[in-house]
Formats: C-alpha cells, structure tokens, sequence
C-alpha cells in the first residue's frame, strides 16, 4: 500500500453545534470532515468559487450513482455546467451517505413535530455560513449528507428517522477538490430531535490541506477523466449570461426559444429482413418488448447501442479505476504521520 | 425477404454512422442496422447464432 504524501494542514476548525462553514477549497487541495466525540450528520454544499451558480447538484449524482455516495464518487455540479467540483477520496463504512433527503429546514419542525419557535436546521444553518461570501439563503441547495442513515421503502417513501447514526468519535471523510470551490459543511440542525444524529448535537473538526505533488498527480487524472468534453458549458456559451435581479416573472413576448436539434430530423430507411428476423419481431411484440414491427427494430438496434456502447450508470466507485486510488489514498496520512 | 421502412432521427443516425465507420458490423446503415437489431435479439431472447 502506498500512502499517498499530502501538503501541511493550512487550515482547521472545529465546528460547534449548530453552526457551519464556508471554506474554500482549491483544486488540489483536500477536505477532511471529523467527527471529534460521536454521531454527527454533516449536512454539505459546494460551490465553484469562481461561479457561484455552478454549484452541487445531488440529483445529478443520484443519477449517476444512486443514493449512496461512495469513494470514487464524484460531487457534481449541474448542468449546463456539470463540472466535477470534488471527489470523495474516503469514508469509513460507519460513514453512511445520503443524497435523497435534501436538508431540514424551520418549517419541517413546525409542520412536523409542532415545534413552536424556530428550530435549528439545515437551510438556516447553510444561509448564515455562505452570508460570509455574499450568498443569500436562495443559493442553499439540496445537500450532500454524511453520517444520515436514512432509508427507504418498497414504493420509494423516504425514511429519514429509520435508522440510528452509526458514526464513532474519529469517523473521517476524505474529499478532494478538482475545481476551485467553496465548500460548505454544518452539523444537522435536526440531531436533538431525530435519529439523525441520535438525539443530541456534537461538534466535528474541518480541515484543509495544501496541495502536494501527490494530490496534483491525483487531481490531474481527475479531470482528464471528468472534465473536457465539449458540452460542460461556461457562462460564456449561454445565450443569456445574465443572472436575474428581477424577482417576479414577466413574459417576453419577444422571445424565441431555440430548442436543440428542432425540428428534429427524421429518415425513412428501407431494412431488409428475412424470415427469421421477421418470426424474431414477432417475438419481441409478443414479449411486450415492442409494440409494432417498426419499434421492434428501432429499439431492438438502439438498445443494443444501449447495451454496447454506452456507459453503464453503476456507482461511480464501480466505473472508477479505484484500485489505482485506493492503493494511493489508503491510508491517508499527512507528512508529520508518515 | 422483406423490405420493412423504419424511421430513425437524425441524432440516432448520428450514433449509427459511428459504427457504420467502425466497418465490423457493415457497411451501409442498413446492414448496420440489421445487424444491430440481430445482436440485440441474440442478447435478448437467446438462439443459435446464424
């Protein structure tokens, strides 16, 4: 196993319940998220620092990864951009991942539980620490969450308070940013009232650690993999750049919208086919797999490109050539430690 | 034989032409196509292979 050689910690906090951090993070750079005495949901948003509107989209990484985040996989950002800000580099399994349950805000414990005041949360917790930067509460989004045990059931219900945290006193989560970000992690506001956090709050230790060769080489490799295709649009390829000041919405009844590839264009082809494949199509139609002989052949040759020449949406970690960085970030240790 | 008409977009045919470059599976979309929908049928429901 070779440690990978990271920089000097050249930054450290220690977060109290219930507050939160907005702390940049450069490309390169490594965030490490503690938990100092016990189970502690870490609530997290992520920001490009150069361009707060491309910022982390857990959808998309639901997409591409399911609900769980693993090692190797990559925080997201939304598209048009759908830049990779950082990747989670390592997480003890007590470390269980959530991406389904957004943030807790006041008016959950109003409705919910009939908490009278305003209880601390998420949302809340998340707008006072990006303030720092000039962010206002609308620029909170849909948090990446750690140590969340949630679940869920057979019909798809969301079930946050099923499962106890299973997070212990030294739990470290392990990121490293491939672009420049602003990274944003608080302790749950729901912990004294859910099982969230087991009924109580416990502060959590940040850090961030220059760069070295090592984190270089490995964020190289990063992007390469991630970064550079064609579509990952800037602001520079919108064709409006402007961000809005106006609240309401009027209509511009001058607009003309310029859908992508419309109208679209559609070719007859002539396939010839033999008897067999015309007792196969009827197969298919039988099968459900078609409705029509035509559909039967489109779909038939389109899902073999499906099948054959796409990429698979399996866990990011299972599409990553992880063997190469898990030898290279396990354990990780910082030069004083080696 | 039969001759069947099956409409495709221009962005599916974008995709084909791909392997119609590849030259392994034909060399016209038609015979790519065909020969896609024969793999994918093989794939799909079993049977010997021609």
């Amino acid at each position: 196993m070779i440690p990978i050689e990271l920089g000097t910690v050249r930054y450290e906090e220690i977060l109290q319940p219930v507050t939160g951090r907005a702390v940049p993070v450069m490309k390169g750079e490594i965030l490490k998220i503690e938990l100092l005495e016990g189970p502690q949901c870490v609530d997290f948003n992520c920001f490009n620092l150069h361009d707060y509107k491309d910022r982390l989209s857990v959808g998309h990484m639901r997409r591409y990864g399911g609900f769980r985040v693993n090692p190797g996989s990559v925080l997201w950002s939304a598209p048009p951009r759908f830049n990779p800000l950082m990747v989670l580099l390592d997480k003890p399994d007590t470390c269980v991942t959530d991406i389904l349950g957004a943030r807790c805000n006041a008016v959950t414990f109003e409705r919910e539980r009939g908490y009278p005041g305003l209880h601390t949360n998420c949302q809340d917790c998340q707008a006072e620490a990006i303030g720092e930067y000039g962010l206002s509460p609308d620029d909170v989004h849909d948090s990446l969450n750690f140590w969340m045990n949630t679940g869920w059931d057979d019909a798809g219900t969301f079930i946050p308070n099923i499962k106890r945290n299973r997070g212990r006193k030294g739990d470290t989560v392990t990121l490293i940013a491939t672009n420049d970000v602003l990274a944003v992690p608080n302790i749950c506001g729901s912990g004294d009232v859910s099982n969230t956090s087991n009924y109580f709050f416990r502060p959590i230790r940040i850090q961030v650690i220059e760069r070295s060769p090592d984190t270089d080489g490995l964020t190289h490799l990063l992007r390469k993999r991630y970064m550079g295709f064609k579509n990952q649009r800037t602001v520079a390829d919108f064709r409006n750049p402007e961000i809005k000041t106006e609240r309401a919405l009027k209509r511009d009844p001058d607009y003309k919208p310029q859908f992508v590839n419309y109208p679209l264009q559609i070719e007859e082809l002539d396939i010839d086919l033999d008897d067999e494949d015309m007792r196969q199509v009827k197969r298919l139609i039988a099968r459900g797999l078609a409705d029509d002989p035509e559909d039967a052949v489109r779909s038939g040759a389109m899902t073999w490109y499906t099948r054959n020449r796409t990429l698979q949406n399996q866990p990011e970690a299972l599409d990553f050539d992880i063997a190469d960085i898990r030898v290279a970030t396990r354990p990780l240790m910082t030069k004083q430690e080696s | 034989m039969k001759r069947m008409k099956v409409r495709f977009t221009g962005q599916q045919l974008v995709l084909i032409d791909k392997i119609v470059a590849e030259g392994t599976m034909g060399t016209t979309r038609e015979e790519v196509i065909r020969a896609m929908f024969r793999q994918y049928v093989l794939q799909t429901l079993g049977g010997a292979t021609r």
